[in-house]
C-alpha cells in the first residue's frame, strides 16, 4: 500500500474519531443509541450510493456535479413508469431500470461534452445539472410525483431487515460490485491507467475515451439509482429531489483521499469519507449547529481537505504547464 | 479583421438575431420603457460579468461570484438599516466584495487549490456567512425593508436611464481599457495562455491572479449594493443566480476556459444575450424553467462551440501559413 | 576591469549529479560579434553547460565571466540582467498576442501608467527593419509559423538588449528554405554586435555560419576550430572521438524466419517523402538520423499511434492494423521515447505496470482479472530482467532511471511478439542497465523478433543493430551493414553530407 494513501486514511481516520469523541462529549448514549447510529447509515447510503458511481470520474481526472439533478429527473422518469404499470413487480423493475437508463444518458452527455469537446468536466457537469434540473421542473410541472401507494416500493427505502435499514444492504451490494469492478477487472484497471497518464494508457492499447465515458455513464446510473432510493425513503420525488448531494459526494471522495487530478483513490475511501461526512453532519446537528450552517463548514472542510492533498497532487502530476499552441 | 472581432461578430449576430426576433414578435419592444428595463435587467450580472471576465481570461474561474453579491448585499442591508453614513455602508461593501475575491485568488495562489474547487468552497462559506449576519426576530431568520431614502435612491436613474446600467456601461469601458491599454491586461492575456512563459518574461504570475480576483470580487460588491437598493431587501438566495449565469455570458461572448481569450466587449453582448432570452420566455409566457433550461443548454452548446471554433481556426492558420511559405516570399 | 575581446568567458566549469561528473572543467570563451557554434552529441554536457549559464543550475566550480567582469548567475533573472538571451526549441511565445505584445512583454513601453503602443510600435517596427523580417508588430502570434514565431523570440531577445544570444537547436523543427532566413537572421544579429553561442548537432549547418566552433564530449572540451579550419570530417571526428569496434555479444548468426515488416512509401506532409524500407525477423534494424528527421513519428505510425498520408504498412504481405490496440494483440510492441510521459504510469506499482498491454492474456475473457496470473507475470519479469527493488508492488516512480526503463520493457517480453518498435531505449540509464537492456533485445532477435531500434546514441545503434538505415530530410539517406558502420559514417550521413 503506497504511504501516502495510509497517511491520508489515517487522517480521515483520526478525523473520524476526534468528532465521536465531540459527539460522545456533548451527547454520550445519544449519539451511540442504535437508533441513532441507523440514522447516520441512513443517510449515508445515499451519498453512499452516489458515491460508488461519482468515484469514476474523479479517478479518470474529471468529476460530475450534475448528480444532484441527475438523481432527481431520472428518478422522475421512473416514478412515471411506475405510475403507469401501477407499481406491480415487474413496474417497480421497469421504473428502476428506466431511471437507470436514464441516468446512463446523461452520463453519455457529460462524457462525450469532457472528453470530445475539450469543456472541462466542472463546466460540462454543472451545465448538465442546470439543465436537467430545469427538465425535471417542467416535466413535473413542479409539482411532486406521488409513489406512496406501493408497500413494495416503500420497502427499498424505508423497509428494514433484522432491524437494519434496507437501502444499506442496496449499498453494500452495490458497494461490493464497484469494488469488484475496481479491483478486479480490466476496466478498473484501465480506469487507474488513464487517470494516471492518459497518454501512457494509450500506448497499451487502452481506448481512454470509451473509459472517461463509461466513467461518467456510471456516474450517472448511480446518481439515478441513489434518486430512486430517496424517492422510496420519501414516498415521492419531486425536482429537488437530490439537490445538493453533489457537494457531500464531492467532499466525502476527496477527504476519503480520492485525488482530484485522478489516478488515485479507493471505494473504501470514498465510502468512509461518506461516513465521515455524515457523522459530522449529525454531531453538527446533536452540538445543536443550525442546519443553515452546515453548507458552510462542509465549505471550510473543502479548503482543508483539498490543500492536505493539493502538495501531493501537484507533484504527481507535474506543476501544471500550459503550452504555448 | 482578426479572429477576436471575428469572433466577436458572431455574439453580436446572435444578438442581433434576437432583437429582430423579440423585436417582430412582440409589441412595443423598442419601446423607450422596454429597452430601459432591459438593461436594466442585465446591469448586475453584467457588473459582476465583467468582473469575472478578467478572471476567466486570466485561466481561472469564479464559481463564488453568486454568493459574494448575496454575501455584500446582506452586509450592506444591515448597515444600512443601522444607519450608518451611505456613503460608509457603500464603501464597506465594495471593500467586503473585494476581500472576498482576493481571499479566493489567495486560496488558489498560495495553498494551490484548483480554481474551481476553491471557489465552489468559498461559495458555500460566504452563503453561509449571509445566514450568520442575516436579520433575525426571535431566533427566526426575517427579512427586513429598508426604508432609508437616500439609499434606495440608487435603484432609480436618471430620467429613462437607471443608474446601475450607467455603471454597468461604465465598468465595461472600464474593463476594456484595463485589458487593452494597460500593462496588467497584456498580462492577463499572457498569463491565461501560457504561465511558463509570462514567468520567463517576468510577470508575477501570482499578482496578476489574485488582483484579477480582487477586481472580480469588487465588481459582485458593486453589483450587490444596487441590487439590494433597486430590490429594496436582501434574502439568502439573493445574487444566487449570477454565478453560473456570468460564466454563461462570458463564453458566449468568446471568453475561452482555458484562458487567453474574450473581453469585456464580448461579455458585455453575451449579456445582452442572456438577457434577451429571459426576457422574451417571460414576455412568451413560458414558465421560469426554460430560462434555466437555456443558461444549461447554452453552456454546454458555446463551450463546444467555441472549441469546434478555435480548432477549425488554427487548422485554416496552419493551412495558411504553410501556403504562403510555399509559395510566397523566400 | 579590463577591456577585452571577450563577451563571455566560461572557466574551469565542474558540474555533478548524484555525484557523476557531468561537466569536467569545461572552459570556452565567446568574442564580442561572433557566432560561436557549441556542437557535441547528446549527453555532451551542452544543455548542461548552457542551463549553468543562463542560471537554471548552479554550478559546482567554476567561473562565469561576462565584458570582463566576474558573474554571479544564480537565476534566470540574474542571467538576463548580465544580458544573456536563450531561445530554446519550445518557445516561449503567447500565441494569442501580437508580435509587438510579445516582444515587449514584462518590459512594456507606457506613458503615465497606460501603454505607449505608439513608442513600442515605432521601436518593434525599427527592430524588425533591422533584422530585415518579414513580420508587422500587429500580427498575431498564433498566425504566424514556426520560423516567424521565432523571429518575434529573436526580437524580444534584442530588446533585451542581449550581449549574448543562446540558439538551441534552432533549425530542429525548420525547412530548408525557412533555415536559409535563419541564418540571414543570425548574420544581421551579428552585425548588430550581438554575440550568437549555436548549439547544434547538425554538422552541415555549423559549417554555414560559425565563426568559430568548440566541440564537446563526454563533459569536456575537445577542442576549438577557427572557421578556416572546420571541415565535416574534422567535427564529425572530434564529436566521437576514437572509436573502438566493440564486438557484439552475439554467439550465433541472427536467424531469419521469413517474418518481413515492409513499410513502402510512406508519406507525411512535412515529414517523410515516399519512405520505404523492410525489417526482416531476427535482425535489429537501427534507424539514425538527427533530432527532427521524423524517426520517432515513424514508429509510431508503424504502431498505429500516429497518422500518415501516403504508403502502406506490412507485414508478412498484410496491412499493419493503424489500431494500436489490435496491433498490440497481433504481437507488435513499443518502447516510447519518453519514458515518463508515455512509457508509464507513475502512481501505479511495478506489477500494474507490466501488466497494462497484457490483459489479453491475465484475464479469462469476461474482462475479470485473474490477480494470481498478474502477479505472477510481474514477479516473473522482475526476476527474468532483474528489476530492482524486486517489489512488485512498489510505485513505479520510486525507481532509478535504469529500473524503471527495465519496466518499461518487461512490459512486451512474456508476450508471443512478433514486432518491436525501440525509441531511444538507454537514456538517463547507467551503463549496467544499458548492457542488460540491450542483451535483452538481442536475445528477442535471435528469438526471430522483427526488431526496429531508433536511437541517438551511434555506440548504441551500431553495437546492436545488424543493419542501419538513416534518414535525412524524410528519406533514407544510406544504409549501412553491421560491419561497414562507424559513428563517422552514420553522422555524416545523418547530415546529409555522405
Amino acid at each position: 500500500m503506497k504511504k501516502g494513501k495510509i497517511i491520508s486514511q489515517l487522517k480521515s481516520m483520526a478525523l473520524l474519531l476526534i468528532l465521536i469523541a465531540v459527539a460522545a462529549v456533548f451527547e454520550g448514549k445519544a449519539f451511540f443509541s442504535f437508533f441513532n447510529i441507523m440514522n447516520i447509515l441512513l443517510s449515508v447510503s445515499v451519498y453512499g450510493i452516489m458515491i460508488c458511481g461519482s468515484i469514476f470520474p474523479l479517478l479518470v481526472g474529471g468529476m460530475d456535479l450534475s448528480i444532484g439533478s441527475t438523481a432527481a429527473f431520472s428518478a422522475i422518469i421512473g416514478a412515471r413508469v411506475m405510475i403507469a404499470y401501477e407499481f406491480s413487480t415487474v413496474g417497480i423493475l421497469a421504473g428502476i431500470l428506466a431511471a437507470m437508463v436514464t441516468g446512463a444518458a446523461v452520463g453519455l452527455i457529460n462524457g462525450i461534452a469532457a472528453y470530445y469537446f475539450d469543456v472541462p468536466a466542472l463546466l460540462a457537469t454543472i451545465s448538465t445539472q442546470y439543465v436537467f434540473y430545469a427538465l425535471a421542473q417542467l416535466i413535473t410541472e413542479n409539482k411532486t410525483v406521488s409513489c406512496g401507494n406501493s408497500d413494495m416500493f416503500a420497502f427499498i427505502g424505508s423497509g428494514t431487515i433484522f432491524g437494519i435499514p434496507f437501502p444499506i444492504f442496496i449499498l453494500a451490494f452495490l458497494a461490493a460490485a464497484i469494488y469488484f469492478l475496481l479491483n478486479k477487472t480490466v476496466f478498473g484497471r484501465q480506469v487507474y491507467a488513464v487517470g494516471g497518464n492518459i497518454k501512457a494508457s494509450r500506448m497499451t492499447g487502452v481506448n481512454a475515451g470509451a473509459v472517461i465515458i463509461v466513467s461518467y455513464v456510471l456516474s450517472g446510473v448511480m446518481a439515478a439509482l441513489g434518486g430512486m432510493v430517496l424517492t422510496s425513503m420519501n414516498t415521492m420525488v419531486k425536482a429537488s429531489t437530490g439537490y445538493g448531494y453533489e457537494l457531500y459526494v464531492f467532499i466525502g471522495l476527496m477527504v476519503g483521499g480520492v485525488n482530484f487530478a485522478g489516478g488515485e483513490g479507493t471505494i473504501q475511501g470514498g465510502l468512509f469519507g461518506a461516513l465521515l461526512v455524515g457523522v459530522l453532519s449529525n454531531v453538527m446537528m446533536m452540538v445543536g449547529i443550525d442546519a443553515t450552517y452546515h453548507n458552510m463548514i462542509q465549505g471550510i472542510v473543502i479548503i482543508i481537505a483539498v490543500a492536505l492533498t493539493a502538495r501531493r497532487a501537484l507533484i504527481n502530476s507535474g506543476l501544471s504547464k500550459k503550452a504555448a499552441s | 479583421m482578426n479572429e477576436k472581432q471575428k469572433r466577436q461578430l458572431i455574439t453580436f449576430a446572435m444578438v442581433a438575431a434576437l432583437v429582430v426576433l423579440f423585436g417582430t414578435t412582440t409589441d412595443s419592444f423598442f419601446s423607450v420603457s422596454n429597452i430601459s428595463n432591459l438593461f436594466r435587467g442585465a446591469s448586475y450580472l453584467g457588473i459582476v460579468a465583467a468582473g469575472l471576465t478578467i478572471v476567466i481570461i486570466a485561466g481561472g474561474n469564479n464559481l463564488s461570484t453568486g454568493a459574494t453579491v448575496g454575501f455584500v448585499a446582506m452586509l450592506v442591508s444591515r448597515l444600512v438599516y443601522a444607519n450608518i453614513p451611505i456613503v460608509l455602508c457603500i464603501l464597506l461593501g465594495m471593500a467586503a466584495g473585494a476581500v472576498c475575491g482576493a481571499a479566493d485568488g489567495l486560496l488558489i495562489t498560495k495553498l494551490h487549490l484548483p480554481d474551481f474547487v476553491a471557489t465552489l468552497a468559498t461559495n458555500y462559506v460566504y452563503s453561509g456567512m449571509i445566514l450568520v449576519i442575516t436579520f433575525r426576530q426571535n431566533n427566526r431568520m426575517v427579512t427586513k425593508a429598508l426604508t432609508n431614502q437616500a439609499f434606495l435612491q440608487l435603484g432609480t436613474g436618471v430620467g429613462d436611464i437607471f443608474y446601475v446600467t450607467i455603471v454597468w456601461l461604465v465598468l465595461v469601458a472600464a474593463v476594456q481599457f484595463i485589458l487593452y491599454y494597460t500593462k496588467f491586461g497584456t498580462h492577463v492575456y499572457a498569463v491565461g495562455t501560457n504561465t511558463s512563459a509570462s514567468q520567463i518574461s517576468g510577470i508575477n504570475v501570482d499578482k496578476i491572479k489574485i488582483i484579477a480576483y480582487t477586481i472580480s470580487g469588487l465588481a459582485c460588491g458593486i453589483a450587490a449594493i444596487f441590487l439590494l437598493a433597486y430590490e429594496g431587501a436582501a434574502s439568502a438566495k439573493t445574487g444566487e443566480v449570477y454565478t453560473f449565469n456570468a460564466i454563461c455570458a462570458a463564453i458566449i461572448g468568446g471568453a475561452s476556459l482555458s484562458g487567453g481569450r474574450g473581453d469585456a466587449l464580448g461579455t458585455f453582448l453575451g449579456c445582452i444575450f442572456m438577457q434577451l432570452i429571459t426576457n422574451g420566455i417571460y414576455k412568451m409566457n413560458l414558465a421560469s424553467e426554460y430560462q434555466t433550461l437555456l443558461v444549461g443548454a447554452s453552456i454546454l452548446v458555446m463551450s463546444i462551440f467555441n472549441t469546434v471554433y478555435i480548432r477549425y481556426t488554427s487548422k485554416r492558420n496552419r493551412l495558411q501559413t504553410i501556403k504562403a511559405e510555399r509559395g510566397g516570399t523566400v | 576591469m579590463m577591456e577585452t575581446e571577450n563577451i563571455l568567458e566560461v572557466k574551469n566549469i565542474v558540474k555533478r549529479f548524484s555525484g557523476v561528473e557531468v561537466l569536467k572543467k569545461v572552459s570556452f570563451e565567446v568574442r564580442k560579434g561572433e557566432v560561436h557554434a557549441l556542437m557535441g552529441e547528446n549527453g555532451a554536457g551542452k544543455s548542461t553547460l548552457i542551463k549553468i549559464i543562463t542560471g537554471v543550475y548552479p554550478k559546482d566550480e567554476g567561473s562565469i565571466i561576462v565584458d570582463g567582469r566576474d558573474a554571479d548567475i544564480n537565476s534566470r533573472q540574474d542571467s538576463i540582467s548580465q544580458g544573456i538571451s536563450v531561445i530554446y526549441q519550445e518557445l516561449s511565445v503567447i500565441p494569442t498576442l501580437t508580435v509587438m505584445q510579445n516582444i515587449f512583454l514584462g518590459q512594456e513601453l507606457t506613458k503615465k501608467g497606460l501603454l505607449d503602443k505608439k513608442r513600442m510600435r515605432e521601436k518593434a517596427d525599427s527592430l524588425i527593419k533591422r533584422c530585415d523580417f518579414d513580420i508587422r508588430p500587429d500580427d498575431y502570434v498564433e498566425t504566424l509559423s514556426v520560423a516567424k514565431r521565432q523571429m518575434v523570440e529573436i526580437l524580444k531577445a534584442l530588446l533585451y538588449d542581449a550581449k549574448i544570444l543562446i540558439m538551441d537547436e534552432p533549425t530542429a523543427s525548420l525547412t530548408d528554405k525557412e533555415s536559409d532566413k535563419l541564418f540571414n537572421i543570425i548574420n544581421r544579429v551579428r552585425e548588430q554586435g550581438t554575440s550568437i553561442i549555436y548549439i547544434s548537432h547538425r554538422v552541415e549547418e555549423v559549417y554555414r555560419i560559425a565563426d568559430r566552433l568548440t566541440v564537446l564530449r563526454d563533459g569536456m572540451v575537445v577542442g576549438e576550430l577557427n572557421k578556416q579550419e572546420i571541415t565535416h570530417q574534422r567535427v564529425v571526428q572530434m564529436m566521437i572521438g576514437k572509436e573502438v569496434k566493440e564486438q557484439a555479444d552475439k554467439a550465433n548468426k541472427p536467424i531469419q524466419n521469413g517474418n518481413v515488416l515492409s513499410v513502402q512509401n510512406l508519406s507525411r506532409e512535412g515529414l517523410w517523402h515516399d519512405l520505404s524500407f523492410e525489417a526482416y525477423g531476427g535482425q535489429i534494424l537501427g534507424i539514425g538520423g538527427l533530432v527532427g528527421s521524423g524517426r520517432t513519428e515513424l514508429l509510431r505510425s508503424i504502431y498505429g499511434a500516429d497518422r500518415y498520408d501516403k504508403g502502406e504498412v506490412l507485414f508478412n504481405g498484410k496491412p499493419v492494423s493503424r489500431s494500436v490496440k489490435k496491433n498490440i494483440r497481433n504481437g507488435m510492441g513499443y518502447i516510447p521515447e519518453d519514458r515518463r510521459g508515455e512509457g508509464l504510469i507513475p502512481l501505479l506499482s511495478v506489477g500494474d505496470n507490466i501488466a497494462m498491454p497484457n490483459y489479453d492474456m491475465l484475464s479469462n475473457g469476461m474482462a475479470v482479472v485473474n490477480h494470481a496470473k498478474e502477479l505472477e507475470l510481474g514477479e516473473e519479469m522482475i526476476r527474468e530482467i532483474d528489476i530492482r527493488p524486486a517489489n512488485s508492488k512498489m510505485p513505479v516512480r520510486n525507481l532509478s532511471g535504469g529500473n524503471q526503463q527495465k519496466v518499461v520493457v518487461g512490459k512486451w517480453l512474456a508476450r508471443d511478439l512478433k514486432v518491436l518498435l525501440i525509441d531511444e531505449p538507454t537514456v538517463g540509464v547507467d551503463i549496467g542497465v544499458k548492457g542488460e537492456i540491450h542483451q535483452i533485445f538481442m536475445r528477442l532477435a535471435q528469438q526471430g523478433v522483427v526488431i526496429i531500434l531508433v536511437s541517438s546514441d551511434l555506440k548504441e545503434l551500431i553495437q546492436i543493430s545488424d543493419r542501419i538505415i538513416v534518414l535525412h530530410e524524410g528519406s533514407i539517406f544510406k544504409e549501412f551493414s553491421k560491419e561497414e558502420a562507424t559513428q563517422q559514417k552514420i553522422l555524416l550521413a545523418a547530415s546529409g553530407i555522405a
